[in-house]
C-alpha cells in the first residue's frame, strides 16, 4: 500500500507551498513533488498594454524581488526598442541590482537559514527562529541586521525613486539621475554594508564551518545534486548580477554553453508536468530525462551556488578571497552540496556590498545624461538580471503601436524548480526509511528546500487562516489514514 | 500636537481579492478629515519590510485579506497580532510574520508601536490577475474604511 505524506505548507517560506512525499509498500519513498499555487492570467494581463508599462507592472508581481523585476523589464524594453542606455544610467542600475542582493541576502541569511545552524536543525521550533537567532548572535549584531537591511533598502530607493516598487526605470535609461548627496550616502551605507558582510562571513565561519556537525552537513553526500549551473558572467568570466552572457558549466565544471540573453530559446526549453502549472525550465541540448540528474540530465541550477560554479573568479579583492576559501573547501568546482547556497550567498552579500561601492565611486554616476531616448520600431526584446534566487528572464513581443502582444518570464524560482523537487526527493529518501517519519525528518527535507530560497510569494501574501504544517499520510486509494498537524 | 497614528493597507493592486487592503486603505484616506493625526500608506509586503512602516508610530491599524477558507467571502474579521501568532506558528508565508516582527522590533528596543490591530476580511480569489475585487469583497471596502476610523475614534469626513 502507497502511503502519501503532505507537508503544508513549508515553515518560514515566501509564499506557500506544500510538499508531497508518496511512499512504496515498503514504506520507502517511491517520490516527492513541491506544489506551488499556480498564479493565473499574468500573459493575458499584460497583453494589450504599452510595453512601456511592464518595468512598473512587473514587480507588482510579488512583494519579495521587484526591483530585480524592475531591472530585467526595463533591459527587456532596451532591447525591444534598439536603445542602448548611456553609461550613467547603467552604473545607476547595476547599484540598485547590488542593493537589492544586499537586502534580499540579508534577509535570507538570518531570518530564514540562521535558525538552522545558529540554533540547529532539530531545536524546539518554538525558538527556531529570527528571536533566537538573536538571542544567539546579541541586540547589537540584531540591530545591525536591521540596519543593513534598511540600508540597502535606502539605496534602492534613491535610484528606483520609491522604497519598494521601483519606478524610474525606462526604456533607454533611467527618468532621473542622483545628487552629490545622494550619493555620498549611498558610498557611506555601502561602506558599512561591505564591514557588515564581513562580519557575516565571520558568524558563518564560528557558527558553521568551526562546527564539525554542521560542516559535515553541508559538505556531505545528504543534499548533493549533480546538476547543470547557470548564472550571468562578464566578459572575463567573473561573476555579474547586471549584465553580460548566460554562462552554463556542466557537472565536471567545464564550460558547456555561452550565450547572449536574447538567444535564451535555443538553450531552454520549459517541460510541463500534469501535476503542477507551475513549469521546469531544462537545457534544452541535453534534454528532459524526468527528475534526474547527471550528465545526460537537462535540469540545472541557478542561484548563488550554480554562480559560484559558473564563474571563474570574483571582480573585487574582499569577495575573491572569500570565494577561494569556499572553494578549497570544497577541493574545488562544481560544488554540488545544496546547503553549500547558505555560504555561496553570503560570499556574494560580500562581491554585492563591494561592487556598490566601487560602482558608486566611478565619477560617472553623478552624470545627468541617464537617457538615450528611443528611436526605433518597438519589436521584441530580452532583459536578463541575476534575480537573488537566480538567472531571472523576461521576454516580451509588442506591436508596431508598441502594445505589448507576448510575455514570458522565468523567474530564479522556475529555473530551481525541477532541481528543487529533485533535492526534496533524495532528501526524503535517505532520512525517511521503512516508514519512519519524525518531525526532524521533515525539518530536514525542509532545509533541502530553504536552501534555493525558493519565492513563492509571486502567489499571494493573504494569511493563512489554518494550522501551517500539517502532514497527510494517505493509502494507495488516496482515502485519508491519518493527519498530523503542530 | 497629537500622537500619529498609521493605517497600513496591504495586498497586491492587480491580483483580485488580493488588493483588498489597499482598496480599503484608500478608503481611509478619502474618509480623513483635514489634519487629522493618521497616515495612510499602502504597501505590497511584510515581514521585515512592514517593520519599516510601522517605526515610530504609537498605534497601527494593519488592513489585509485572508483565506480561512471556512468563513463566508467579504466577512470582517477584527483581531491583534497574538492572536495571528496562535494561528501561524512562527511560520509565515513571508519572511516573518507580524507578531514575530513586532517582537523582534520591541527586543532590539526599536519604537514599534504600542497597540496594533488587524482588519482583514475574508477572500475569494486571490491568485488571478486582475484589477478590481469580487462583489463581496468589494461591499467590504466601505465597511471596513468605516470602522478603521471608529476604531481610531476619527469621524469620518463624508459622514
Amino acid at each position: 500500500m502507497k502511503r502519501k505524506i503532505s507537508l503544508n505548507p513549508v515553515t518560514r517560506l515566501e509564499g506557500h507551498g506544500k510538499i508531497e512525499i508518496f511512499l512504496d509498500q515498503q514504506g520507502n519513498v517511491a517520490n516527492a513533488y513541491l506544489q506551488v499555487p499556480e498564479l493565473r492570467g499574468f500573459e493575458k494581463f499584460c497583453e494589450g498594454r504599452p510595453a512601456e508599462e511592464m518595468a512598473r507592472i512587473m514587480p507588482r508581481i510579488c512583494g519579495v524581488c521587484p526591483e530585480a523585476h524592475h531591472l530585467a523589464s526595463v533591459k527587456a524594453l532596451d532591447a525591444l526598442w534598439q536603445v542602448e542606455p548611456p553609461r550613467p544610467a547603467k552604473l545607476l542600475r547595476e547599484i540598485m541590482c547590488c542593493a537589492h542582493f544586499i537586502h534580499s541576502h540579508t534577509a535570507h541569511f538570518y531570518v530564514l537559514a540562521a535558525p538552522d545552524f545558529l540554533l540547529g536543525p532539530d531545536a524546539d521550533p518554538a525558538r527556531r527562529n529570527i528571536l533566537g537567532v538573536v538571542g544567539k548572535v546579541g541586540l547589537e549584531t540584531g540591530r545591525e541586521i536591521l540596519k543593513h537591511r534598511r540600508y540597502a533598502q535606502d539605496i534602492q530607493a534613491i535610484i528606483g525613486g520609491k522604497a519598494t516598487h521601483p519606478v524610474t526605470g525606462l526604456p533607454g535609461g533611467l527618468s532621473k539621475g542622483i545628487t552629490p548627496g545622494e550619493r555620498e550616502e549611498i558610498l557611506s551605507k555601502g561602506k558599512s554594508c561591505v564591514e557588515f558582510a564581513r562580519a557575516s562571513l565571520q558568524i558563518f565561519e564560528d557558527a558553521v564551518l568551526q562546527n564539525k556537525r554542521y560542516l559535515d552537513l553541508i559538505t556531505g553526500d545528504v543534499y548533493r545534486l549533480e546538476s547543470y549551473s547557470m548564472g550571468l558572467v562578464d566578459d572575463s568570466n567573473r561573476l555579474s548580477f547586471y549584465d553580460g552572457n548566460i554562462r552554463v558549466v556542466d557537472q565536471e565544471g567545464r564550460e558547456f554553453a555561452k550565450f547572449a540573453p536574447g538567444d535564451y530559446l535555443q538553450h531552454v526549453a520549459e517541460r510541463v508536468e500534469e501535476w503542477t502549472y507551475v513549469k521546469f525550465p531544462y537545457l534544452k541540448n541535453v534534454g528532459w530525462r524526468g527528475f534526474t540528474d547527471g550528465k545526460t540530465s537537462g535540469i540545472y541550477r541557478c542561484g548563488p551556488l550554480a554562480r559560484i560554479n559558473v564563474t571563474e573568479g570574483m571582480a573585487t579583492p574582499a569577495a575573491r578571497e572569500a570565494y577561494e576559501k569556499m572553494v578549497d573547501t570544497f577541493g574545488g568546482k562544481p560544488i554540488q552540496a545544496t546547503l553549500a547556497y547558505h555560504w555561496a550567498r553570503l560570499v556574494e552579500l560580500l562581491y554585492a556590498a563591494e561592487r556598490l561601492v566601487e560602482l558608486a565611486e566611478d565619477d560617472a554616476v553623478l552624470d545627468p545624461n541617464v537617457r538615450a531616448l528611443p528611436t526605433a520600431e518597438p519589436g521584441e526584446g530580452v532583459g536578463v538580471v541575476e534575480a537573488p534566487r537566480g538567472t531571472l528572464i523576461h521576454h516580451y513581443r509588442a506591436d508596431r503601436e508598441g502594445m505589448i502582444t507576448g510575455v514570458n518570464l522565468i523567474v530564479g524560482t522556475t529555473g530551481n524548480h525541477a532541481a528543487i523537487n529533485l533535492s526534496i526527493r533524495r532528501a526524503a529518501e535517505k532520512l525517511i526509511r521503512n516508514g519512519k517519519v519524525s518531525r526532524e525528518l521533515l525539518n530536514m527535507v525542509e532545509m533541502v528546500f530553504r536552501a534555493y530560497d525558493p519565492c513563492l510569494a509571486c502567489a499571494t501574501h493573504s494569511l493563512p487562516g489554518r494550522t501551517p504544517l500539517e502532514i497527510k499520510i494517505y493509502d494507495s486509494r488516496g482515502n485519508l489514514q491519518e493527519r498530523l498537524w503542530q | 500636537m497629537a500622537v500619529k497614528k498609521v493605517v497600513i493597507g496591504l495586498g497586491n493592486p492587480i491580483l483580485s481579492d488580493d488588493g483588498f487592503g489597499i482598496f480599503a486603505a484608500r478608503e481611509v484616506e478619502c474618509r480623513l478629515p483635514a489634519g487629522a493625526p493618521v497616515d495612510v500608506v499602502e504597501a505590497s509586503l511584510a515581514g521585515l519590510k512592514l517593520l519599516d512602516f510601522l517605526l515610530g508610530y504609537r498605534e497601527a491599524v494593519i488592513i489585509d485579506s485572508v483565506k480561512t477558507g471556512s468563513g463566508r467571502v467579504g466577512e470582517i474579521y477584527c483581531f491583534t497580532p497574538e492572536a495571528l501568532r496562535e494561528t501561524v506558528r512562527l511560520a509565515s508565508v513571508h519572511d516573518l510574520n507580524l507578531a514575530t516582527t513586532l517582537e523582534l522590533g520591541r527586543m532590539l528596543n526599536l519604537p514599534v508601536p504600542e497597540q496594533v490591530t488587524i482588519f482583514a476580511v475574508e477572500v475569494a480569489d486571490n491568485t488571478t490577475f486582475g484589477e478590481g475585487c469580487c462583489r463581496e469583497v468589494a461591499a467590504a471596502i466601505p465597511q471596513v474604511a468605516e470602522q478603521v476610523l471608529v476604531h481610531l475614534g476619527i469621524e469620518s469626513a463624508t459622514g
